[in-house]
């Protein structure tokens, strides 16, 4: 049984203190080698085994339930925060979608109506006018929309810039058959189609173009169909 | 079974199952190994009621990164370096308390008055030891880990372990034998 490497006392003590159950053949060689290093060890287990109850602390009562109902209410608190998330980005999309509508919001329809209506009663002592004026006049109040107008449109017998549905725009007026046609270019409004409109004196049409809209109203009975045409197919905007 | 009887259009369905999974786990997990853990908190920190809060705050960390664990054998070295990480930030926290924490609160379950157990004697033995020695020989006792898997544990090299757990167990065995009152229990 000469080993020539065999461990030597001083390490086997030093093994055997830092694990007694250590399974190295070298180790174990060395405690079976002897009764009294084979006590050695197994004085140490012994040793262990008291630690080891020694160690055994019950865990309190009820620990593991109450480490389960804690997880469970942190899901529930984080799917309640989660909740509360979701809610005030929802709340936050709305508010900026609401903003966001309030700043650029087509004017509605019916409020065209009334106020082209309104600027038309306030302004009619105009429907009298005859200040003889022509498409080179339109086209100059026009350009400083960057529009331009390519085809005849008859007398003017009025024209000007205004401020309507409280935004710049042309305000024309023309030779009808019965009567005057009011023309207004609203280049601020738009509208996604055209929109009829009337009321006890008045009727007509608020139609889009490249830029804004235009309104046309003449008295009940006048056809407006060949100004209208007119206005829809000769313009020109540069963007 | 229902699932594939039901075909893929109830996915919702196998997430709440896979939830339902993890939680089964989870539980599991937690029946396995909270005792162990406990009483590594405790011999850890030597309080009682930081021990069950450590304890408590590992398994919800534990919970909020369940996915990353593979492999369940590894669990239980898993959760003990969280204790450790969270008994660090815990210990920065409330230091100076803690500094006051001389000793644990030991049960003597000494059958009269006068007499003193082993266990008991142990335990204050244990109690008295530094951290650095305490803690390796809990992790090899409590724990059942290799010397390998403490000095991952403990981000220590192997040597510096082996001579910790042999400066602890002769610490303890000399305190043991200096102590010549002390009665083993016979009822056992």
């Amino acid at each position: 049984m000469l080993e020539v490497n065999e461990m030597d006392d001083l390490e086997f003590r030093r093994k055997a203190y830092a694990d007694p159950k250590n399974q190295d053949n070298e180790f174990l060689d060395k405690k079976n080698s002897s009764d009294e290093d084979r006590n050695f060890v197994e004085d140490l287990q012994r040793f262990d085994e008291k630690l080891k109850n020694a160690m055994n602390v019950k865990p309190p009562e009820g620990l593991a339930e109450r480490i389960i109902l804690n997880q469970t209410l942190s899901d529930y608190s984080q799917s309640k925060q989660r909740q509360r998330y979701m809610l005030s980005m929802a709340a936050s999309v709305l508010l900026v979608l609401g903003l966001f509508f309030y700043i650029f919001q087509p004017v509605s329809d019916i409020n065209i109506e009334n106020e082209v209506f309104a600027h038309v009663y306030e302004e009619l002592t105009h429907l009298n006018d005859k200040q003889d004026k022509n498409v080179s006049h339109f086209n100059k109040v026009l350009a400083e929309y960057g529009g331009e107008f390519l085809g005849e449109i008859g007398e003017i017998n009025y024209l000007g810039s205004c401020d309507i549905v409280k935004k710049k725009g042309v305000h024309m007026i023309l030779a009808g058959t019965h009567g005057s046609v009011t023309v207004m270019m609203l280049p601020e409004i738009s509208v996604r189609e055209e929109q009829k409109i009337s009321d006890n004196r008045f009727h007509g049409s608020i139609i889009p173009t490249g830029k804004g809209s235009i309104a046309i109203v003449g008295e009940k009975g006048e056809s407006l169909d060949e100004i209208k045409k007119t206005l829809q197919n000769n313009f020109n905007w540069a963007i | 079974m229902k699932k594939y009887f039901l075909g893929n259009k109830i996915s919702f369905l196998s997430v709440s199952s896979n939830m339902t999974d993890r939680k089964i786990r989870f539980d599991a997990l937690v029946n396995a190994l909270y005792g162990d853990l406990y009483r590594y908190a405790i011999w850890l920190c030597k309080n009682p009621s930081i021990a069950e809060d450590l304890v408590q705050e590992t398994f919800l960390r534990a919970w909020k990164s369940f996915d990353n664990l593979k492999d369940e054998k590894a669990a239980k070295a898993w959760l003990i370096t969280i204790l450790r990480r969270e008994n660090a930030r815990m210990y920065e926290r409330y230091r100076p308390e803690l500094l006051d924490v001389e000793d644990m609160v030991l049960e003597d379950t000494a059958a009269g008055p006068g007499q003193i157990t082993e266990n008991y004697m142990l335990q204050k033995a244990i109690t008295r030891l530094e951290v650095e020695f305490r803690e390796p020989i809990v992790l090899q006792i409590i724990g059942g880990f290799s010397t390998e898997e403490i000095s991952g544990i403990l981000e220590l090299n192997k040597n510096t372990v082996l001579t910790r757990l042999f400066r602890a167990r002769s610490k303890l065995k000399q305190s043991y034998i200096e102590q010549p009152h002390v009665r083993g229990k016979r009822n056992g």
